[in-house]
């Protein structure tokens, strides 16, 4: 038996695979403070919704985060539950900024927009199943700033590869 | 030279929404909140637990296991003036001001720790 697979899941597929290498290139980077990360792979994510529609986005970052979590071990653990609660978080903005009115946003925008997201639910759903404690709400402040400054940042790239994916170069 | 994308309208107001929800975080989470001043103080020793409000000046005799500490306390903070133990580390503490500040003599068994009303006591919990 074979399956029959369309254009859009070998482009899934592709893309997929890039986010879970960048996902897990990145893991290997050390860390000042948990919680804070560049979140490259996001990169991926925000230029899929632009180009193909957030559906799409969905597909590519539920895969990195299941097939992610299964290379790493991580599978169902505690630190699954949190990257996914910041994908959802990020899908969800970046879903909302798609439905914008006129031009809508750039890269940019969409890059500090859902960093903000994922970093806002990951720490919600932190905060309500490991530590209900009002003195982690101190840490709130530099988490956000570190969103804001790497969403600054997957912002660019993306909007850099969008870019060179519009070049006539490349077709 | 690295040349910045342009950006639309909806940029801008993400960028200023962003920096203003940041500014908000500092504001509240790292400026606004002062430290709580302790109202009551909770001395146990092991003949007797007892709650003494911080407002009210006094001495206090408190018998621990080697003999008795005294305790002086005034206008919202308490502290260990003499003690029987050797190394007198309860009052090198100090004056206790703060919900969640404690103190102890070891040797003689007696304790110092101070809440407020809300009941706030820890810092934060981490396992």
């Amino acid at each position: 038996m074979q399956i029959q697979t369309c254009r859009d899941d070998h482009r899934i597929a592709w893309l997929a695979a890039l986010a879970i290498t960048i996902h897990i290139v990145e893991s290997a980077l050390p860390s000042p403070l948990p919680g804070i990360k560049p979140g490259l792979a996001n990169v991926i994510v925000i230029v899929v919704a632009m180009r193909f529609g957030w559906p799409m986005g969905i597909w590519i970052s539920g895969l990195r985060v299941i097939a992610g979590s299964l290379l790493m071990g991580t599978f169902l653990s505690p630190t699954f539950i949190l990257s996914l609660s910041g994908a959802v978080g990020s899908l969800l903005v970046i879903i909302g900024l798609s439905y914008l009115p006129g031009r809508g946003c750039t890269a940019i925008g969409y890059g500090v927009a859902s960093a903000i997201g994922h970093v806002l639910a990951q720490f919600w759903v932190a905060y309500q199943m490991f530590i209900q404690h009002e003195g982690l709400l101190r840490i709130l402040p530099i988490l956000v700033t570190a969103a804001l400054g790497f969403g600054l940042m997957t912002g660019f790239i993306a909007s850099k590869v969008l870019e060179q994916w519009e070049s006539p170069a490349l077709k | 030279m690295i040349q910045l994308p342009p950006t639309t309208l909806a940029d801008k107001i993400i960028l200023l929404l962003a920096l203003g929800f940041l500014s908000w975080l500092y504001w509240t989470y790292w400026f606004k909140t002062s430290h709580n001043q302790a109202e009551y103080a909770i001395i146990s020793s092991p003949y007797q637990t007892k709650r003494v409000e911080l407002y009210i000046p006094q001495h206090l005799l408190i018998q621990g296991r080697l003999g008795n500490s005294r305790v002086e306390i005034q206008s919202g903070k308490i502290r260990f003036t003499h003690s029987p133990c050797r190394n007198k580390y309860c009052i090198h503490s100090g004056w206790l001001t703060t919900s969640g500040e404690f103190a102890a003599c070891l040797p003689n068994q007696v304790s110092i720790q101070l809440y407020d009303h809300q009941g706030n006591l820890l810092d934060a919990v981490s396992y």
